[in-house]
Parts: structure tokens; sequence; C-alpha cells
């Protein structure tokens, strides 16, 4: 139940502990300020893969686009819950500091110069984890490609947190030997940054997205959500342990995208 | 004790899934100790999160960020940017009296270093007061 580690052997991690160390952590659990996405069920109400590439389309045909409260009027709702909740349920819980959390995390998401945009493939079955392929671990987008394991990886930049040098033969043997095929499917699903949201000086969000790759990701599930991290997190390694949901749109009745609550006025 | 070089933190041949907690440093024979426990089973009361110091600077071992699933550190100091270690105690505190219903102090350890760590993400902004409980251990 317990073990004693040398602090010099910690640091001094090869390539090859280094992989096994970020693979070891696959864990049903997420931690307090973790999501376990292959769990969770996320609703209508927050914005889907399809409806991201057709707003995608829409602005660069007809220039439109949707002002920073709408984009994220859902995750202040989710921030508003969590709030009260915090609330009612700890008020004599260290109050002073949970209300230094509530306000830093309004300022991780709202203040964000804007984010990185990523689907995460709860539906889909991960069999084995394969080259050029990103995957949703733990809170990471990883990859392996070009005889490295990337972790934090950003298919857009193609940047990565981490870059650990190793064969996938020794990737492959060792999820072989530690996890069973329900732990791979269950903690590794299919992922990809896939846009990236910025906003003008009068907050209106603007999309860029890889126009190649539209074609394959329209073939993906319409239930796919999408989900976001803030561009200053780019050099993290694990920074969609806790994402930012959008706000969904749906056509109106003049064929144009509105939000899914259209009782707001921004 | 278990004996292999470390400890629980590495899974070797086995599917089990451990939560790996440091539970205490000995900072004469330079060692961590891990609770390596199923999270939903775990009942320490003390916690410690590990860091790198090198000219001035704090870093955090990403190995400490995957495989300490309890905390989120690094969503914590570099992303929320909280930048006292009584405020990051006090967060992971709250939630687990909160979440699961028990009493934890945390204290850091600080691993000094005389060169820029691998595998690590420096952090913005770190303050400790002298209230914290803070072990320091040279890297030789």
């Amino acid at each position: 139940m317990f073990s004693r580690v040398d602090l010099k052997s910690l640091y001094e991690l090869s390539e090859e502990e280094m992989m096994q160390m970020v693979f070891s952590s696959g864990d049903y659990f997420p931690g307090f300020y973790r999501y376990t996405l292959g769990t969770q069920k996320v609703g209508d109400e927050s914005l889907g893969l399809s409806t991201l590439i057709w707003l995608f389309f829409e602005q660069n045909m007809t220039n439109k686009k949707h002002h920073k409260e709408f984009w994220l009027d859902l995750q202040h709702e989710i921030h508003d819950r969590d709030v009260a909740s915090e609330s009612a349920r700890n008020a004599r819980n260290f109050p002073e500091v949970r209300k230094i959390f509530s306000d830093k995390m309004m300022d991780w998401y709202f203040k964000a110069e804007g984010y990185d945009i990523a689907y995460i493939d709860t539906e889909l079955k991960v069999q084995e984890f394969q080259k050029n392929k990103t995957y949703y671990f733990m809170g990471s987008l990883i990859n392996y490609s070009r005889g490295k394991l990337n972790i934090g990886f950003n298919s857009m930049t193609k940047e990565t947190a981490l870059s650990i040098d190793i064969s996938y033969e020794k990737i492959q043997k060792y999820l072989a030997d530690t996890f069973t095929v329900k732990q791979i499917e269950d903690l590794f699903l299919e992922s990809e940054i896939v846009a990236t949201l910025k906003f003008t000086k009068e907050h209106q969000g603007v999309l860029e997205m890889n126009e190649e790759s539209i074609d394959k990701l329209l073939l993906r599930s319409p239930d796919i959500k999408v989900f976001g991290s803030p561009i200053e997190s780019r050099s993290l390694p694990m920074r969609y342990a806790k994402c930012i949901r959008f706000t969904n749109f749906r056509r109106g009745s003049d064929g144009q995208f509105e939000t899914w609550q259209t009782d707001q006025n921004w | 004790m278990d004996n292999l070089k470390h400890g629980k933190l590495i899974r070797i041949g086995s599917n089990e899934i451990l939560s790996c907690t440091i539970t205490e440093c000995d900072s004469e024979n330079k060692k961590l100790e891990f609770l390596d426990i199923n999270f939903r089973e775990a009942v320490e009361k003390r916690c410690g999160v590990l860091f790198y110091e090198y000219a001035g600077d704090f870093y955090y071992p990403i190995s400490m960020e995957f495989r300490l699933i309890d905390n989120n550190v690094l969503f914590l100091l570099n992303e929320l940017k909280i930048d006292r270690f009584d405020h990051l105690a006090l967060l992971l505190t709250s939630s687990f009296k909160r979440e699961e219903e028990r009493e934890v102090s945390f204290f850091a350890v600080i691993y000094e270093l005389s060169e820029v760590p691998k595998f690590s993400i420096k952090i913005p902004s770190l303050i400790f007061s002298d209230d914290d409980e803070v072990i320091r251990v040279k890297h030789e």
C-alpha cells in the first residue's frame, strides 16, 4: 500500500519511464479539477462538431459572426450553477478561498484571448492506440507521430507540450501489458483540435479551421461535442482536463444560426 | 513497502488502477513515501505536492501532474493563476472536505536543482509563507 521512491530517480526519469508514467495515470476517477468525458453526458445545449463546421461555412460565405457572450452563454450558466452549488454546500467550508477560486475560474475562461476547440468522440470505441491519430487521455491530447509520443498535441499548430522520444513498438507493448481491452475503450477517446476561435475588438468570434480536414470531420457522428481550452494554455500537457463548453447554435426560421436559448439580448 | 524503483507510480504488468499520493518526505534519505491505493479507498490525512526549484523559479513535474490524479496542480497554478501555496493548499483541502468528507492537510516538497529540470513546466509565480509546511531537499 505504501512505496518509497528516490527523489533522484523520479527526477531522472528516462524517456521510456516518462511514457509509462503518463499512461499509468489512466483512471476512472478524474480528480477534483478534471472531467471524465467518457462517461459524462453532454446535452444538446452544448456545441457539436457538425454545427461548428456549419458556423465556419456561414462565416466564410456571409461573414456572419457571433458575439463572445453568445459563445460563452452556456459556460456562464455552468459557472453560475457551480457557484450556486458551492455557496449552498460550502457556506462554512473556506468561503474566502472558494470565492477566489470562483473568480479565477471566470477570469480563466472569459478573459482568454481565444480558444483551441477540440472534438472528443465519446461514441466510437477505441480498439488500439494507433500512429498518427490523436486521443483524449486523462485530460491530455496524445498522439504518436514521426517517432515521438506527443503529449498535449495541437493538430492545428502541430505544437506539443511534451515530446517523448520512444518507439511505437515500446508503447504498444506497454499498453498491451498494462490495460485491458475495456480500459483502452473507456480511457482513450478519439479527439483532435479542429478549430481556433478568436475575437475581434468588438468581441465578435472569428473561427479558423483547416479546410482540408473538414470532409473527414463531416463523416463523424453528428452528436459529437466540441470543447475549448484557452490559447494561453498551449504549453500545458493536460489542458483539456477541465474543458470550456460553448453554447450550441441552431437554425432559426430565417435559416440563420441563432443560439440554442434565444431569449437573451447581448 | 514496495521496493520497485518507482513504487506503483509506474504500472508494470498489472491492470490494477492505483492512485498515488505523496504522504511523507524523508529528507535525510531523499525519498518520497507514496500511498498507492484506489482513490475511493484512500484514507490519507496528509498530502505532499512536489516542486522543482532552479535559479529561483519553481517547476512542476509533468509526471506528478499525470500521476497524482487527486489534484490537477497545473490547472490551479498556471491556468487559474493561484500564486500562493497556502491558497492552493486551502483549495485542495476544501475539495477533499466537500467531495470526500475528509480532513486533509498539504505540505510542499521542494527539490533544489542546479539545472533546468526536464519533463516539467515552469510555474509563473508561487509564493510560500512562513506558515506553510515546506520540506527542502537538495539534488546531488
